[in-house]
């Protein structure tokens, strides 16, 4: 709101200077970086899925499952790892000059293209999520039909599965829409000027707050379009949600040549998005090891577990509280109240960053006014708190509302005709059934708030380090090696949300051999 | 209401009387001036079709919904009086609910144990095995409910109702979800579970091969109202009007001296 109503005020000297030189530049470059990453991550996203899912070939388990790992590396994290592979001088360049090979060949690390690939490979996972949830279920079972009509099963794919997964990949296509335009720490990393680091911009650089405002309110123009597709995607395809996959899969019997393409193609995907950086990450921390775990390091863990452990309670105390009165209280207006509060996740964390900050400068020089010290919100662990419930309200609700789905309205009759009511029954009852949903949805806010860098950056007291924004500090500074640590340590907890969305689409090999 | 002189007789020794109960809602009364009585120990089953009010009525006597008037009357308790209801939680009064609603997060054992906190902890424990074991799944204890199959759940179902001993169960449509065959062998179990245990019970079923099987007295519920509440020889042989011919007509009447 406060973004909205700033088109009134002015501020002209850095406001003119802003829209003339950066802006035009920065949007520019937002939208075609967009459309890039939603055609790469799409095409990947798709492929991988269709080939995970519908063809069979040589450690087709392995790699249905180990694609998803790169989720758990944060977009600043792989582009620093990435530059310090392909820059002139760097890891690659080195190994071949070693063998006496041309290096001139190898992507140039600084242009549109790396970046675009930096953040396909980061983002494509969502589209390979969605995409092979649709071609697990209905894919299989539109393929039988297919077959039944005369088709075989490559036809079959072709004209009548991925036709009909359409409104899966495009959701998981503007998800990548969404993640790109909110970017903050990957294009910050290259250089790349785009509407988030416009906004960082005006704002440290420039000092100008409603040009900061301004540029979010184009920004936040553009995610609005972006969310209305997405919901709209989604809408389309409730018909087939809940659905339990085919029993006994068919798959396209590849032959040797193309067996040998496929697994080349996943493992490539594999490397460059997974082992290629996560070795460069080992490959400058593991020597400085005893150099980097100083005291300094320590604080910046215990800042970063300390805010997202205080994010985590506050965050998934008010998800339980919404999921209870939603429960209670069936009624449009509860409804929407739930659709509002969990539409935060769209808002790109620059933008609430500062439609946050501004209404708190208010109410803090009403304080000052009224004989209080300056300052007493600004900057506070309150503020961040605010942001971070209303960007991740919507990250612990679903888990919680699945959860509460299995607490039929007889199930609390039940437990009361045996005599167990009130406090006890949601002690007996409630909690244990939404226990697990509440550790998925806790552990999903403390990863999410320790990966996040554009709301801490800005709404940090003054002083205060995470690990994210240590990594942004000495990548901004060009000290990778440095970085390498902290972004360590980020990815392997990482890995625990990665984990537990593995298991619960259940492509990991040990949950299949359990059943 | 006609009674017939036998149940009239034993109205002395009623155990659980509804009288004069009304249910539904102040703009439409579902069932109205419902009167019944059980001795300890009797089945009483209630039969109508879909959308009667049958479960309306049952729910009220379990304390889950206010009736707009009447009186319920258990164990020299009254259950719910003009100004005084008891909560459903006090009134020691088991139920079996159609889609079973087993505690998903709990085993067999801890779904039959649930009820049992008033006990310490190895008594809870024998007793909720005793109740498995006289369901037949001693073997089970430690399935969870999605691993059991529908009459399975079931029976788990009617353990958990029956462990803390309540004065009376109520079961609501509790075989219909179950396949035709195996629904009247699970009812003739059940019948002599509730017999050998001298279970006071009453359920509610729209399947007149049920409500025959199982029940000592039938109540026949239509148009609003409860038409005729006898023992099922009388209900069967002697329909007092032909909406309730018409309804029991089309059910099977099982002969069974041998079985009390």
């Amino acid at each position: 709101m406060s973004i909205v109503s700033s088109y009134g005020t002015d501020d002209q000297g850095a406001l003119a200077h802003i829209i003339r030189y950066v802006l035009p530049n920065s949007l520019l470059n937002s939208l075609a970086l967009t459309a890039g990453v939603c055609l790469l991550a799409g095409a990947i996203g798709v492929t991988l899925a269709w080939l995970t899912v519908s063809c069979e070939f040589p450690l087709r388990r392995f790699f249905a499952w180990v694609l998803f790992l790169p989720l758990a590396v944060p977009g600043y994290v792989m582009a620093f790892a990435f530059v310090g592979l392909f820059e002139y001088g760097g890891s690659l360049h080195s190994m071949l000059r070693h063998y006496r090979a041309d290096s001139g060949w190898l992507l140039n690390v600084y242009s549109y293209g790396a970046i675009v690939l930096v953040l396909s490979l980061v983002l494509y996972p969502y589209v390979y999520l969605l995409a092979r949830n649709a071609f697990q279920t209905l894919g299989q079972r539109s393929i039988e039909v297919g077959q039944s009509l005369g088709l075989s099963v490559r036809q079959s794919f072709f004209k009548v599965a991925l036709p009909m997964a359409r409104p899966w990949i495009a959701g998981g296509i503007l998800l990548v829409a969404m993640e790109t335009l909110a970017d903050f720490g990957t294009v910050a990393v290259f250089n790349y000027d785009t509407l988030t680091t416009a906004i960082y911009q005006a704002w440290f650089s420039l000092f100008s707050l409603s040009a900061a405002l301004k540029i979010a309110g184009i920004l936040l123009l553009l995610v609005v379009v972006v969310t209305v597709l997405e919901r709209h995607s989604r809408r389309q395809r409730q018909y087939a949600e809940g659905r339990n996959a085919a029993r006994n899969t068919k798959r396209l019997q590849l032959g040797f040549g193309a067996q040998t393409a496929a697994l080349l193609f996943c493992s490539s995907i594999f490397m460059l998005a997974f082992v290629l950086p996560l070795g460069q990450l080992l490959y400058w921390a593991l020597p400085n090891l005893s150099q980097e775990l100083t005291v300094r390091f320590w604080s910046y863990v215990s800042g970063t577990v300390l805010l997202a452990t205080l994010a985590m309670f506050v965050v998934v105390s008010m998800a339980v509280a919404l999921a209870f009165i939603a429960r209670q209280k069936k009624g449009l207006v509860v409804t929407s109240a739930v659709r509002l509060a969990t539409l935060g996740y769209a808002l790109p964390g620059t933008v609430l960053a500062i439609g946050i900050f501004v209404p708190i400068g208010y109410v803090d020089h009403w304080l000052q006014s009224k004989g209080l010290s300056s300052g007493l919100l600004q900057g506070s662990l309150l503020v961040m708190m605010m942001a971070y419930s209303v960007r991740f309200l919507a990250v612990a609700y679903t888990p919680l509302e699945n959860n509460l789905l299995r607490v039929t309205p007889s199930i609390d009759l039940a437990s009361q005709s045996l005599g167990v009511a009130g406090m006890a029954m949601l002690r007996r009852v409630h909690l244990p059934l939404l226990g697990p949903g509440i550790v998925t949805a806790m552990v999903l806010v403390f990863v999410d708030v320790m990966k996040e860098l554009p709301i801490t950056l800005m709404t940090r007291p003054f002083g205060f380090n995470t690990l994210a924004v240590r990594v942004f500090e000495l990548t901004s500074e060009g000290m990778w090696e440095r970085a390498a640590l902290p972004a360590l340590a980020i990815v392997v907890v990482g890995f625990l949300p990665v984990y537990l969305l593995i298991r619960s689409t259940e492509v990991s090999p040990s949950v299949r051999a359990s059943k | 209401m006609i009674h017939s002189e036998h149940v009239l007789a034993s109205k002395a020794k009623n155990y659980f009387s509804v009288e004069q109960l009304s249910v539904g809602y102040e703009s439409r009364i579902l069932l109205a001036d419902v009167n019944f009585h059980l001795s300890k120990g009797s089945i009483g089953c209630l039969l109508g079709p879909s959308g009667c009010g049958k479960s309306t009525l049952l729910r009220a006597i379990a304390g889950f919904e206010q009736s707009l008037q009447g009186r319920i009357y258990l164990d020299d308790n009254w259950l719910n009086r003009p100004g005084r209801t008891v909560a459903a939680e006090h009134r020691n009064i088991g139920m079996v609910f159609q889609d079973y609603s087993l505690f998903p997060h709990l085993s067999a054992l801890e779904n039959v144990r649930f009820g049992l906190y008033g006990l310490s902890r190895p008594n809870a424990i024998a007793k909720a095995r005793h109740w498995l074991g006289q369901v037949g799944l001693a073997n089970k204890e430690k399935a969870m409910p999605h691993e059991l199959s529908g009459g399975e759940q079931q029976r788990v179902a009617l353990a958990r109702a029956l462990a803390p001993e309540p004065e009376l169960v109520l079961l609501d449509e509790p075989f219909s979800s179950l396949d035709l065959e195996f629904r009247e062998k699970l009812s003739r179990e059940v019948r002599e579970l509730f017999k050998a245990s001298n279970t006071t019970a009453l359920m509610v079923t729209h399947d007149q091969h049920e409500a025959f099987a199982m029940a000592d007295y039938i109540g026949v519920i239509n148009n609003n109202r409860l038409e005729q509440w006898d023992d099922a020889y009388h209900v069967y042989h002697q329909p007092v009007n032909q909406s309730v011919a018409d309804f029991v007509g089309q059910g099977v009447f099982f002969e069974r001296g041998n079985c009390r």
